[in-house]
């Protein structure tokens, strides 16, 4: 891994069109400002985590489980058709 | 084609069923070929299984059961580029279902649906943000229900 120290308002460049900049340091908490074409996807590591976990999740739904939510969904639209029609 | 799978049987793959995500889903980044499976026991849920290996299989449903018309979901340059989007082409919008075990409570990751060009099927998992596009929102909160049916069936996308 490269380590760069940088001071409050120095920046790093990735690249020709990557930009980083230092905007605030406080407590234990920095702030940073990214400028990067719209080509590339700039998001918080967290938010990969959280969708890995939930399509692992997602992957071992029970078919038989969710035959029986479709069956309550296919209630739920009855319910609905026959309101709208009375 | 066919897929063989223990939980759906003989699947007969018709090319309109095929997806391509070339960079798989979060986490399954070897799977890039699927097939959409229609089962009308499961509507309003479809079955993306890997034709990589068949017990990898995700249900999605389309994202008009929780987008109301407000909530257009933006697809960024890369998105369009990565599903080589132009002009004219219509796009497919699923969202990833999962149950929590025990419960008859679905959620929907907003936060993440599958991106479809339904031109070349070329799909990608994107990443969106906005109100209430969480990673696990129910889908059969009363609330929800009653929305979708103030919007009517029509489309949350263009």
């Amino acid at each position: 891994m490269l380590i760069l120290t940088r001071k409050l308002g120095e920046n790093i460049r990735i690249g020709e069109d990557v930009k980083i900049t230092v905007l605030d340091v406080k407590g234990g908490q920095v702030k940073l400002g990214i400028e990067a074409p719209p080509h590339v996807a700039v998001h918080r590591e967290e938010i990969y985590e959280k969708i890995r976990e939930e399509n692992r999740r997602a992957s071992e739904v029970d078919p038989r489980a969710l035959r029986e939510v479709a069956d309550l969904f296919k209630g739920t639209q009855k319910r609905k058709k026959g309101r709208r029609g009375s | 084609m066919r897929i063989e799978t223990e939980e759906f049987g003989s699947i007969a793959v018709a090319p309109e069923m095929r997806i391509y995500l070339p960079e798989g889903l979060h986490g399954f980044e070897e799977h890039q070929h699927f097939v959409l499976l229609d089962r009308e026991e499961y509507h309003p849920f479809f079955w993306l299984v890997s034709e990589v290996d068949p017990r990898v299989r995700f249900a999605v449903t389309d994202a008009d059961r929780f987008c109301a018309a407000s909530e257009k979901i933006t697809l960024s340059p890369s998105d369009e580029a990565a599903l080589d989007l132009a002009q004219g082409d219509a796009i497919s919008l699923f969202v990833i279902v999962s149950l929590r075990p025990g419960e008859q409570r679905a959620t929907g990751n907003l936060r993440a649906p599958i991106v479809m060009n339904a031109r070349n099927r070329l799909a990608r998992q994107v990443i969106v943000y906005g109100n209430g596009l969480a990673v696990r929102r129910p889908m059969m909160s009363r609330r929800l229900v009653s929305l979708h049916s103030a919007v009517g069936a029509g489309p949350a996308r263009d």
